[in-house]
């Protein structure tokens, strides 16, 4: 009866939203009614409490798969597709980690995933600051913004893929999992790398559609 | 490209040693990997080669990010000196601690043990009955081959698994066993 993890943590986060949107319809600003640095401060105080990795050595494992796949698939755009597939799998289950670990508030609108996944989530998993920005008119899109990457680190990408592979692809698949367990189809991508010498990464995360709720099937009947 | 290549190197990696991130983003990309090898190998040996080639790709970079952020002026000309460096300084930069001991096996010139009681970056790996016998740790494995090979000491390493030494430990031991080719005997 009881169904996995992921789905309890979504269902109650979505939940709380679902109850949550008609009382606090009056936030339009960018913010989504969120206090910003008391995020930043959430994020950060997650970040100090959890158990720490060298951001190094991840970076290190990330290349070594990334050169992996590129003797597996040569083409990079078939990389980049990959990237995202383990992304997307890494995000499934990263929603939990975080909705037990992050004390974050819940996202009560898609336009509070921004400020969620920029300010908090960024924060606590990799230690670096991350903002939303370039809200949609119609709020179905936003870009998330950051300056330090830390899979980035040491790399420096051949000519002949410089302007097809997205090195830091995974980052677009662990949104869209990430997302799509709190009731958001999204599709993620990057739009600005500084690998490619942009002035900031940026990842434009547009909505699908809201997933619908359905009441788990009992198996026991 | 060259000249901003010219312009990072030191002060760069120096100024930048305590980033670090959390462990579940570790984990997971860690898990993934494996999964991504799974599926496009045959058995497990070879899947624990593929993680040991793996490793060893990381294990080349970690040894010249350590050099470059830990000891400029020395390099280790015997094998003993290689291994105390890779349990002490590289163990540190890789786990933030030393490694539990570094054994020399019974009768042979050159095959070392090291060990470590505390090794948990495989506890979140559940390995199915399928791949019974499987150890994820043959990534670190591959790490450390990596770091020896490259600091001159052409070596084999295998990852076990033994129980803990002590009972009330719920963890078990992961042991490396280091075997070095012929052609590491440096004799000056």
């Amino acid at each position: 009866m009881f169904e996995p993890s992921g789905e309890r943590a979504s269902t109650s986060q979505s939940g709380r939203s679902s109850s949550a949107t008609s009382v606090k319809t009056q936030d339009t600003l960018p913010s989504a009614g969120f206090n910003v640095a008391a995020l930043a401060k959430i994020g950060e105080q997650a970040f100090q409490r959890g158990e720490l990795v060298s951001a190094e050595l991840v970076a290190l494992t990330y290349g070594a798969l990334v050169r992996q796949l590129f003797l597996d698939y040569q083409a990079p755009e078939d990389v980049n597709e990959e990237l995202e597939r383990i992304g997307y799998n890494i995000g499934l289950r990263l929603v939990d980690d975080f909705l037990a670990r992050s004390a974050a508030p819940p996202c009560r609108s898609f336009q509070a995933t921004a400020e969620i996944v920029a300010r908090v989530a960024f924060r606590m998993y990799l230690g670096v600051s991350a903002r939303p920005a370039n809200f949609a008119a119609d709020n179905t899109a936003y870009s998330i913004l950051f300056d330090t990457n830390p899979l980035a680190e040491f790399v420096e990408v051949p000519d002949a893929v410089a302007n097809t592979l997205w090195y830091s692809n995974i980052f677009c698949g662990v949104i869209r999992g990430a997302l799509e367990m709190v009731q958001f189809s999204v599709r993620a991508s990057f739009t600005r790398d500084m690998l490619r010498g942009d002035e900031c990464n940026e990842i434009r995360v547009c909505l699908l559609r809201e997933l619908e709720e359905t009441v788990p099937l009992d198996k026991e009947t | 490209m060259s000249t901003t290549a010219m312009a990072l190197p030191v002060p760069f990696l120096q100024a930048r040693r305590n980033q670090s991130a959390h462990f579940s983003v570790f984990a997971l990309l860690f898990a993934e990997t494996i999964s991504y090898f799974q599926n496009r190998v045959d058995s497990i040996a070879e899947l624990e080669e593929r993680l040991l080639d793996l490793g060893q790709q990381i294990g080349r970079r970690v040894l010249e990010l350590v050099w470059l952020r830990e000891k400029f002026t020395r390099r280790e000309i015997d094998v003993l000196g290689a291994l105390r460096f890779t349990t002490t300084t590289v163990w540190r930069f890789l786990f933030g601690k030393f490694a539990d001991s570094l054994e020399r096996v019974k009768d042979k010139e050159n095959e070392y043990i090291i060990v470590d009681n505390t090794m948990l970056f495989a506890r979140f790996i559940s390995v199915p009955t399928e791949l019974e016998g499987l150890n994820c740790n043959a990534l670190i494995a591959g790490i450390v081959q990596g770091v020896l090979t490259a600091s001159g000491f052409p070596c084999r390493v295998d990852a076990h698994q033994a129980p803990p030494a002590d009972a009330s430990e719920y963890v078990s031991r992961s042991l490396f066993s280091i075997r070095f080719l012929p052609e590491s005997n440096h004799t000056f």
